[in-house]
Order: C-alpha cells, then structure tokens, then sequence
C-alpha cells in the first residue's frame, strides 16, 4: 500500500539515470556576501564569496570552531611524551587527502598565531603528525612518502609513520590484545608468525571489502589512539562530507546505534584514559577544503584506499556505493551532505552502562545472541563473541568463508580470528 | 540441486534472501509463516479476541498479509475476528483491477470486505485532485486522506487494530529517506512496530522483519492472487534514488536492510522532549488564537487532531475554495490572508468530511451488540470542538452473520458507485 | 584552436598519467566551444585511466571541482561556458577523502 506523505520532487535525473547538467547557480551571480565590493568567484554553501574572502573567511570559521571545542571532560595533562612548554598537546591523523592535509595548515596556522600572541591562553601547544602507513595491505607509489615529509617539514612538526602490520606486534605478554571488561578469546597469538604474515591472514580470510575495509577501520582507530596515547588531542580531518557518508553507511551496517558518538566533534573512546578526539573540520564539506588545499598551494597526495580505483558504478563495498551514491545526490541537490550530517547530529545517544566493542569503539554491545538471531533468523552456534550487531556481520563474513571448507562446516571461534589484531596497551 | 539446509531431506528449490540458506518449499513456508508468527508474538502485537482489519489493497503485500495472517490464526489460535478493509482512491486504472483482486481475496480467504472511497468520503477521488493540484503535491493529500479513510472504515467495521503490510525493504527505504530529508522526528518513529499513541486506531506492522523478495516468492510459490503495479501518481524522484542505493546495499550485503532498520531502531532512543506539536503555544503578539493543543478534535470531522481543524479537512476546504496549496507548506500564512480562522460559510468552505459521531452512530447500529454509551451528535458549525464521547471499544466481537451481511451489503454498492465515478468524469 | 592551461590536482592527476598542469591546443573554437565540448575531447585525448572516474554522462564525475580561471564553474555556466584563448581550467577531486 502506498504510503508516501509530503513527497519533495528535486530535480530528477534523465532517463538514463545519469546527471547530465550540473545545476548552474549562474543566477546567483553578483558581489561576494562577504566584503559585497568584489565579483564572487566561489559558490558554497548557499553562499557566494570572492576568492580572498573565500580564503580568510574558512580561517576565520576555523578559528572559531577550534574555540568551541570544549571537550566535555576536562582533557588529561600531557603525558610524558610531550616536551613542548606547558599546554594540551596535540597528535594529528594525516592521511594525505584534502581534508587531513588542510586540518594540518590550519592547526599549525592557529598554534603561530597564539605562539605571537603573548596574552592567548594556547589551546594548543604542540603537533605532531600521524601517518598510518596502508602499504602493507594497499601498495602504493613509493615517491608518495617523500612528498608527505616534505609537506609536514615545511611545518616544522614532526612526522611519526606507523605501520598497519604494528597492530600485530605482540606485548611482553605475549598478547596483542588488552581490552578491559570484554570477553576476550583463549588464543594466543602464535609468538612465531611475524606480525606481518597476522595482519595478512586476517585480511585474507576476509572475501568481502567492506569486511576488508571495516577491519582496516578498526585497526587504523587503535593505532591512533595508541599512537596518541601520551598527547591530550587526537586530531581528525573529518569533513561534513565524510561524516555524511559514515552516517548512511553505519545505518547500513547496523551500527547506527554509533552516529551520536562518532559524529560528535569532541569524544573520548577509551574513557578519561584517552586522547580526546577532536573534529573541527565537521562543518566544512569536502568542496570547501579541496579549493582551499588548491589555492593555498598545498600538495595533496592521493594514496589510494581500497577502493579508489574502482568505478563509481560498481557495488565494491558498503562504504563506496555510500559515497557514490550521496556525491551524486549533492551534485543534484546542494546541501545533501550538510542535510545528513545536521540531521544526524540531533541523534542522542541513548543512556547505556554497555561497554563500547572492542573492534570498533564506536556501538555499545548488544547481547550476543539478539545480535545475531535477529539479523540471520538463526542464532550462530558456538563461540559468539561480544561484539556490535555491525562487527558482528565482520565476523560472520570471516565464519562464513570458512564455513566452506573442503569437509563441510566448520565451527570457528569468531572472535578468535581477529582476537590477535587488537592493540595492547603496554603501560597497562 | 543440492539438498535443503534445514530438513536435509528434500532438495533445495530456492536461495532465501534473507539469510541465503537454500531451502526446500515447504520449509521456506514454515520459516516464512514461523517467523512472522515470532515477530506478532515478541511484540505482543495482538490480543484475543481483537478485531483486526488488514489493510488491502490487492498488492502483493496485503495479499499475502491476508493469507498468513488467516493462516497464523488458526494454526496458532489467535482468536482473532479479521476483516478486510480497503481504500479506493479513485484512481482510473490503476485501483479498479486491485480492488477486483481484493474482492476476489474476500472470497478466497472467506473474510469479510469494506470498501472506503475517497469519492464517498471527500466528494473528491485522486484523479480529481490530481486534475486541480498538478503531481506536486498529490501525495500529500493521498497520504491524509487514506489515514482517515482507513480510521473511519475501521470505525465503522468495529476493528481495533489495523494492520498494513509495510515491509522489511518498506521501512529500511522509509529510515533513508528520513535521514536524507532531515527528518528527524519522523525518523524516530518510522521502526516502530506498533503505534498505538496518537489517538488513531493501532496500527501495526507484522511484516516489519520479512524481506520484500520473500513475499514475492511466496505468493509466486502458493500462486496466491495479486495485482502488480506501481501507482501510476507516485513521483519516485528521491524514493528512487533510495530505492536504487538500497537494492546496491542488498546485492552485496543480503542483511543490509535488517540491519538499517536496527539502526532505526537505535535511533528511536526517546530522549528527545517533546515536539512541539502537543505543546500549547502562546497566545501571540498580534492577537491570534493558538492554534494547537494536545490531541483534542477537529471542530468540523470530530477526527482525532492537534490542531483546531484538521489536516484533511484544511486540504478539502482548499480543494472547495479552489485553493490548492491550501494546507501544503506555509499554512498558517495561507490560512491567515484566507481569514481561516474566523467559521466560514458552509457555502464558501463546500462539502466537509462527515463528522466523527455519525459514523460511530453508524457502526453502533449496525452491530447487533450496541455500544454502551450512546454517542453524542456533532456539534453546531463554528464552535469550539466538544469532546465526543468514545463508543465503548468494550465491543465483544460481533457475530460473524453481522460482519459478513456488513461486508456483502458494501460490497454491492459497489456498482452503482462505479457507475456514479464513471458520470463524475465525463464532466 | 583554442590554447588551454589544464590543470590537475587533489588525485585527478592519476587519471592523466600523473600530469598536474598541461597547456594543450584544443581543436575546438574559441568562443564557440564550451565545457561540454571539452570534457568529452579530454577523455578521448588526455585520458588514461578510466573514463568513468571522470566523467559521468556529460559531465565531470561528482565529487570532481573545476574551476576556470580560479572562478567556481557553477558561476560561470559549467558546461555551457563558453571558452576562450588562455583560459585555465582546474580539476580537482575530493574523493580521496580525509
């Protein structure tokens, strides 16, 4: 029975499917909304701006979001690996990509300016940079990783590479997993496979790409929590763009019980014993950034993801089609992307005592079996581990590969395939 | 073709969608009809002895709803009296063969039928509306419209519960949409099984967790009747982007759409306050009356609203009046240059929906076990809404006899309405 | 034969051999020419990858900025603009995210 009330009609698209106009805002054009004396040259958001304006106007609005960033609890000191003066310490998560390449020019921009303005309580003191090296996984041009030194020296920040393969690295315990208050597997890691052939098996044993990229998710958010463990911030380049996309594809996955948390611009997903997560970018879509990277000269330096490579139209993984799909929708209907985001922003977390999953850090757990009898009308017999409904679908994409083997069925311990990735925290 | 997964015995005939095991027929059924029967019964959907009215409208969902739901109640004994309950909107075409596919379902399954038509309701059918108002707005008008027309047949039947055969895939497009359209509130209540809190018959959804395709396959498999067609008004402009991203997600991911409807679920977390809508609001500066309050009555249809008169109301007066976008987007500015607030002339304001307390006058008679409280008439034209007495929904279920001559006796006035909506349009 | 300064950045250089900036002489009309001309001749001429990272029916993929002349196409009429001797046009992805 047809139920559609209020229907909005944007404009639609040809038979084809396809968009064969942009829509053309050239009856916008006029003087810049800003200084109103120049032609404006740059359409964002409803709004138009000459270039200067455009430019000064994302510092200004930077400026302003970093200032109303108060985490919502009081930030630990710095702990002993920072050795600037006194003052809240900062790690960032460089990817290479516009947005996380601006963020750098930004942040380092305010931490100037406060530096040459005695009376400014610095909000922060100190940078450094994180780069989480996918080659081991990715393989990617070997002339990309001068070209991000060189863009962080020219910052004077340094530049700390990580591995994926690090996230293997066994303890003195002779464990790579310590996570409080979960139900941990029994296995111990085989001390005589080197951590690359483990993040290899796992990644292997994986036949979807979205298993493949919820995994690399995963690891990527231990390693920098870790790698950030002694700083007081933990920086995300995150855009309205990007938030948008992880909206729709953590509704997709289950996991939308996540969105309040990830979406919020400061959290803290290890508890007070954690780098507060700030997101300043989450109000500037992806436009905003890629013309600032451009006109400020700044290199961006695409390393490829799991997916890039792969045509728009293709149905690679839950995370691609999301971002075709709303990039196509934006193309069509400006202020999609902002839509979702704002949207999705009023989603309160509901009040839970629930520890969060051990792979994602993002949903609290749900009791393991209405995670899984629900969603498969059948509960999963066996080693059912405590994890979120969507890491959940992870490990029944890893079960169900071996679930082929040659002699029929096979009864895997699921968390024990992936038990071995999950970072340790030495100085626990 | 290798062996069914669950009996081992019988060989596999098909792929279930939903989980991907390859069953045989006959445990496809059982699993189809067992888990349906899990869903009404963790969500307490339905008491015994309930009157039950499902939403029909020949399509494959309300069809195999029918069917299931016969079936499920006497496999497990429900106790429950169902009818059949159908919306002609007065769509040339399109609701003509569907309405013949649930008169046929009327037969098939040996339940009772009544028919509500927008003609009869509202004086007006779809392709009248849709000849004043364009294709903008015409689900608007739908989507209200069957609201009240689906409340008042069910008035009129006696039922207590409507159920509707909103789908897995239904709910999972509806929970994007919202998230695309900024939605919020509707967001938070568009997973919900059972609503039961707006003053409206309870309504739910049994088919919340089956699969789109299953029911396809189902109804293929038990060659049940169905009519297959999409409304020829329905504007898929973003429901088809959705839709398209959906069925993306499903080619990849089978339980994408359980999983977005857990998500919705999620979101459904009530710690929001209250919307505004059930909060009185001050009397404004320039002298105008509040216009809403908490679940009170509309003063012309006596239908359940939080306004003073009613959404279907305010679009009927603005089809009258000549006044399309009466009611859609900027009302109150709309209302207030239109003196809408002051009582208008029953010349000016046309035909209005017939009030609330005759129908019930209407179903009390009917029903050989009377109301015990006789309902109160409608109030004079122009007064503030009066409370309407509730009819006793201590109604037991009324002899089958009752039922059935309601269903045959509405049922032959199908002919001469037909023919009167045949005149109408050759005007 | 209208001369073009092509310009490439934020990942779009991959599908153009890893080029950032090209000056190119295009056999189309200045003045009469537009963007909707263009596109299709870069697929066909400059291209080396896959066409349909860049473009998407008759125009740039979503997801691809261009600007003409530091100026937001959508101001300039996007693929009716009509192009002119000397113009830069700049391409820029933002898909390769944070």
């Amino acid at each position: 029975m047809c139920d559609q009330v209020a229907n909005d009609r944007p404009a639609t698209p040809n038979k084809s499917g396809r968009l064969s106009k942009p829509r053309s805002r050239e009856a916008e054009q006029g003087y810049c909304s800003k200084c109103k004396t120049v032609k404006a040259t740059i359409a964002v958001r409803q709004s138009i701006f000459c270039k200067a304006c455009f430019l000064t106007g994302t510092e200004a609005k930077f400026r302003t979001a970093m200032s109303k960033l108060r985490p919502s609890t009081p930030p630990r000191p710095a702990g002993s690996g920072s050795n600037e003066s006194s003052g809240p310490s900062g790690v960032l998560a460089l990817s290479g990509g516009c947005c996380s390449v601006a963020l750098l020019h930004l942040l380092a921009m305010l931490i100037e300016q406060d530096r040459s303005r005695p009376h400014a309580v610095p909000q922060i003191a100190s940078l450094a940079v994180v780069f989480i090296d996918e080659s081991e996984i990715i393989p990617c041009d070997p002339a990309y990783y001068p070209r991000l030194e060189a863009l962080v020296r020219q910052y004077a920040i340094p530049l700390r590479t990580v591995k994926l393969s690090s996230a293997f690295d066994l303890n003195t315990a002779g464990r790579t997993l310590v996570v409080e208050n979960t139900t941990v597997s029994s296995t111990v890691p085989d001390p005589t496979k080197s951590s690359l052939d483990r993040l290899r098996a796992v990644f292997d044993s994986s036949p979807s790409t979205s298993a493949k990229e919820d995994l690399l998710d995963s690891i990527r958010t231990h390693l920098l929590l870790h790698a950030a463990q002694d700083a007081t911030y933990l920086f995300l380049g995150s855009s309205t763009t990007t938030l948008a996309n992880r909206v729709i594809a953590a509704t997709a996955k289950g996991k939308g019980a996540s969105i309040p948390r990830f979406l919020a611009p400061t959290s803290a997903p290890l508890g007070s014993a954690s780098p507060t997560v700030l997101k300043p970018l989450a109000t500037f879509t992806a436009k905003e950034l890629g013309l600032f990277t451009y006109f400020r000269r700044l290199d961006v330096i695409p390393f490829p993801t799991l997916t890039s490579a792969r045509p728009p139209g293709l149905k690679v993984s839950v995370h691609h089609i999301t971002q075709s799909f709303l990039a196509k929708l934006e193309a069509t209907q400006e202020g999609t992307v902002s839509a979702v985001y704002r949207t999705a922003a009023k989603l309160r977390a509901s009040p839970t005592d629930a520890p969060l999953c051990p792979l994602c850090l993002e949903c609290p757990l749900e009791p393991a079996d209405v995670a899984a009898g629900t969603r498969h009308g059948a509960t999963t017999a066996g080693h059912v581990a405590m994890v979120c409904w969507g890491c959940g679908t992870v490990l029944d994409e890893l079960q169900r590969r071996d679930r082929r083997g040659a002699r029929g069925p096979v009864e895997v311990p699921l968390f024990d395939q992936i038990a071995e990735y999950l970072l340790s925290d030495d100085d626990e | 073709m290798p062996a069914c997964q669950r009996c081992t015995t019988a060989r596999a005939a098909l792929k279930r969608p939903k989980t991907g095991e390859s069953v045989c027929k006959a445990c496809f059924y059982l699993a189809f009809e067992t888990e349906i029967h899990e869903t009404i019964t963790t969500n307490h959907l339905f008491r015994r002895g309930e009157k039950v009215a499902i939403g029909a409208s020949g399509g494959k969902d309300s069809t195999v709803l029918a069917h299931v739901l016969h079936l499920l109640n006497q496999r497990y004994d429900y106790g429950l009296d169902l009818v059949l309950l159908s919306v002609d909107e007065g769509i040339t075409g399109y609701r003509d063969d569907s309405l013949a596919t649930v008169q046929r379902n009327q037969v098939q399954y040996g339940l009772p039928l009544k028919i509500v038509s927008y003609g009869d309701l509202y004086g007006w059918t779809m392709d009248e509306i849709v000849a004043q108002v364009g294709l903008k707005n015409n689900c608007t008008f739908c989507g209200v419209f069957r609201r009240q027309a689906l409340d008042r047949g069910a008035v009129l039947l006696g039922v207590d519960h409507i159920v509707t055969g909103h789908n897995a895939d239904d709910i999972a497009e509806t929970v994007l949409m919202n998230i695309l359209r900024g939605d919020i509130a509707r967001l938070q209540r568009c997973t919900s099984i059972l609503n039961n809190n707006d003053g409206t018959i309870k309504r739910s959804k049994p088919f919340k967790y089956t699969y789109e395709k299953e029911i396809v396959m189902y109804a293929y498999f038990k060659n049940l009747d169905y009519f297959s067609t999409e409304c020829i008004y329905a504007p898929q402009a973003y429901r088809g982007y959705a839709r398209t991203f959906l069925k993306d997600l499903e080619a990849i991911r089978p339980s994408a759409i359980l999983d977005i409807i857990h998500s919705g679920e999620a979101f459904a977390a009530p710690s929001d306050p209250p919307s505004a809508k059930t909060t009185a609001a001050p009397a404004h500066a320039h002298g105008e009356k509040p216009a809403q309050r908490d679940a009170g009555e509309c003063e012309r249809c006596g239908y359940m609203s939080s306004q003073r008169v009613c959404k279907a109301c305010v679009l009927l007066e603005g089809l009258n009046r000549g006044l399309p976008r009466l009611g859609i987007g900027k009302t109150d500015r709309l209302r207030r240059r239109h003196n809408l607030h002051e009582a208008t002339s029953p010349e000016t304001l046309g035909r209005t929906i017939e009030h609330m307390a005759n129908v019930r006058l209407e179903a009390a008679r009917a029903s050989p076990a009377a109301a015990a409280s006789p309902p109160t008439p409608p109030p004079p034209a122009g007064a503030a809404g009066v409370g309407v007495g509730e009819p006793s929904t201590a109604l037991s279920a009324p002899s089958a006899a009752a039922a059935t001559a309601r269903g045959v006796g509405v049922a032959n006035n199908d002919a001469p309405r037909l023919a009167s909506r045949g005149a109408l349009m050759e005007l | 034969m209208v001369s073009l300064e092509l310009r490439f950045s934020g990942g779009m250089e991959l599908l153009f051999g890893g080029t950032k900036a090209v000056t190119v002489d295009v056999p189309l009309k200045a003045g009469a020419a537009t963007m909707r001309d263009l596109l299709p001749w870069m697929r066909d001429h400059l291209l080396k990858e896959r066409p349909e990272l860049f473009m998407d029916g008759d125009s740039v993929r979503p997801g691809i900025l261009v600007l003409i002349n530091d100026a937001d196409w959508e101001l300039e009429g996007d693929l009716e603009y009509a192009l002119k001797a000397s113009d830069e046009i700049v391409f820029i992805s933002t898909l390769h995210g944070g």
